[in-house]
């Protein structure tokens, strides 16, 4: 018989009281592991969807704003940018590619957004593409006409110079719609369906409804990023939108956009074009990566509070250990008598106490961070209904490897005060006759 | 293996009034079997747990198989106790939590004989008791006859050279009681045996009885006294 049979037998032969701390230690282990995940998800839907993007140019205000409204798609859009502006920064020498973005109307709740066909250049983030090497599961990227829009916007500045009017109504074109993967799944939507898009970005408060059909002839493949969630239509049929005024600047009469993405060719050009828009008062420019980070640096700060709750519950269950061991020695002290009758030296106790709390440790941990990864994958649907961050349960982070080992180590630690006690113990005296 | 007693003497705490055991002088060969008799609280269980090496005495000498016991720390007497000492206890105290063949393969291992052989002996040991069908069970599902028998095949698995025996009858019926002795005392044929007791009823199994009283007051070579 090994030592560690041994260990495996006392654990079972006092089945009640190791289970109890081992349901602390899991407890403690649970909490963390859920944290952890929780965290992962957090940060992944930020730097998730951000992965990739470089630069967002928008009207002045808040960078931090430009940024969640243009890639995250939460919030109202800080502003009108105009849309030469869009052109400019499509043909400096420093841009590779340049995506218009245009904001301001709902359809049944999903955001639309009036873009161009640069949208669904390779170029464009979409996690999904770089495995099926397509963005789309389904049809096509809409039909953009960048002629038919220079002739709108010239026609829709005019008019807005006037009568402040809008384009003609007679002067239609293509009106076509591609949708995110939950756009599609959720609505029930397939490729031909005609979609009515309502003003309002939250699409709880419908004013106006639109008389013009969007043909949806593209559904992209799933990319788990707010793309999922938006109706994407080409920005000459957004402008073409009726008493649309959302599309001019009233100060200067220009049409205007929401924001232009920016991506700078590799090098020195993302410092250029920081450098020269930087000297800009009628547009800003945001560093995606730079903006993401300092919102996770707020966010974190409640993190770390939600970490430390959760290694104290750790550090308890680890308590539990020692104090459910050292509970039952009374119990046991003949057992361990008889074991050094029988030649079990006192280190042999010692260590098969500090086996024994190690054993509840690393199953309570074990146990705490499968139950941890459960949860979170049965809360999955959840959580992400209630704060738009989709946890992956089923990924083990690198930070659950270290915090079990430390839970181990820690669950050996407490061992030492019952093994102590076992060291110490006086085994002539706990022979004594029973009655 | 030859156990000898000079001027032995414990007391338990500096300020006891009276010594909880005092032997001048005993001398017992090797392979003899020695009843040590006396009341309760004389000392019984104090001479045989001195001669496990588990409790130091105040004074006087032990020496077993030739080796002075005390002269050994701790481990080593651990490690002598594990190889040479088998003990049998009036409580039985056999580990509830291993079965009748793990506990019998347990003391076996400690004394550093191969799992494969210590299970194999404490097989044929089961065997000879009538107990190989219990073999898997806990002792707790043992009649107390049952368990100690256990506790004698225990004691003698590891083919000691000195068996201690505190009580081992007191708890059992007198059928019992005569099987348990009568084993002991089979098993231990090649050992040493010293028995610790106040039941008359096994004095009549042991040619060498011994009172504690008799150890205290004269020098004594064994036999100290013949049963009839």
């Amino acid at each position: 018989m090994r030592a560690y049979q041994l260990i495996l037998r006392n654990v079972s032969q006092h089945r009640l009281s190791s289970v109890l701390t081992l349901l602390s230690v899991a407890l403690g282990a649970l909490l963390l592991s859920a944290i952890l995940l929780l965290r992962a998800a957090t940060e992944n839907s930020f730097f998730g969807p951000s992965r990739g993007f470089s630069l967002v140019v928008g009207p002045p205000g808040s960078r931090l704003e430009l940024v969640l409204n243009t890639i995250f798609q939460i919030g109202q859009s800080p502003g009108l940018l105009a849309y030469d502006v869009f052109e400019e920064l499509e043909k400096n020498p420093s841009t590779e590619l340049a995506v218009p973005y245009a904001v301001g109307d709902a359809f049944r709740g999903f955001r639309v957004v009036g873009t161009s066909d640069s949208f669904f250049s390779p170029r464009f983030p979409h996690p999904a593409a770089a495995a099926t090497a397509d963005k789309f599961s389904a049809g096509r990227p809409f039909r953009f006409d960048p002629g038919a829009l220079r002739a709108q916007l010239a026609e829709l500045a005019a008019g807005a110079a006037t009568s402040g009017a809008g384009l003609a109504a007679s002067n239609e074109g293509v009106a076509e719609a591609v949708l995110g993967a939950n756009v599609a799944r959720q609505l029930d939507i397939r490729i031909g369906d005609q979609i009515e898009p309502t003003h309002g970005v939250d699409g709880a408060g419908v004013a106006h409804e639109h008389a013009q059909l969007w043909t949806v002839v593209g559904i992209l493949q799933r990319s788990g990023t707010p793309v999922d969630d938006l109706v994407l239509i080409n920005l000459d049929s957004f402008f073409r939108i009726p008493d649309h005024r959302g599309g001019i600047i009233p100060e200067s009469g220009k049409p205007a956009i929401s924001a232009v993405v920016l991506f700078p060719k590799p090098g020195v050009h993302k410092a250029l074009l920081l450098g020269q828009l930087n000297k800009r008062t009628q547009l800003q420019v945001a560093d995606v990566d730079g903006e993401v980070r300092r919102l996770l640096h707020i966010v974190g700060n409640v993190d770390r509070v939600f970490f430390v709750i959760a290694a104290l519950v750790v550090w308890i269950g680890v308590v539990s250990v020692a104090v459910g061991i050292y509970n039952t020695l009374a119990a046991r002290q003949r057992e361990l008598a008889i074991l050094r009758i029988l030649g079990a030296r006192r280190r042999t106790l010692f260590g098969m106490l500090v086996g024994e709390a190690t054993l509840l440790s690393a199953l309570g941990g074990a146990l705490g961070l499968l139950l941890g990864h459960l949860i979170v994958a049965a809360g999955a649907g959840l959580i992400e209904r209630s704060s738009g961050v989709r946890p992956r349960a089923w990924l083990f982070l690198p930070e659950e490897a270290l915090a079990y080992l430390l839970l181990i180590g820690a669950g050996a630690l407490s061992g030492l005060l019952p093994a102590t006690r076992a060291y110490r113990s006086d085994a002539a005296a706990n022979l004594a006759p029973l009655s | 293996m030859k156990v000898v007693l000079r001027q032995l003497r414990h007391s338990y705490g500096p300020h006891a009034k009276r010594a909880a055991l005092a032997v001048r002088e005993l001398d017992v060969a090797s392979q003899s079997k020695l009843c040590v008799i006396g009341s309760s609280g004389s000392g019984k269980t104090t001479l045989l747990n001195i001669l496990a090496g588990v409790l130091a005495p105040a004074a006087g000498k032990v020496e077993i198989g030739g080796q002075e016991l005390f002269a050994l720390s701790e481990a080593q007497r651990d490690r002598f106790r594990a190889q040479h000492i088998g003990c049998v206890f009036q409580t039985l105290n056999l580990l509830q939590g291993l079965s009748v063949l793990e506990n019998l393969t347990l003391a076996q291992r400690f004394a550093g004989i191969a799992a494969a052989a210590a299970r194999r002996k404490g097989l044929e040991l089961l065997e000879t008791l009538g107990l190989a069908e219990r073999a898997r069970a806990r002792p707790a599902q043992l009649s107390l006859g049952e368990q100690q028998r256990v506790a004698i095949a225990r004691a003698v698995c590891k083919s000691p050279g000195l068996v201690l025996a505190d009580e081992p009858t007191a708890s059992l019926d007198d059928q019992n009681a005569f099987a348990a002795i009568d084993l002991l005392l089979e098993s231990s044929r090649q050992s040493t045996l010293i028995l610790a007791t106040h039941d008359a009823r096994v004095l009549g199994r042991f040619e060498n009885v011994c009172s504690l009283a008799e150890l205290a007051a004269a020098p004594t070579a064994e036999p100290c006294a013949r049963t009839s």
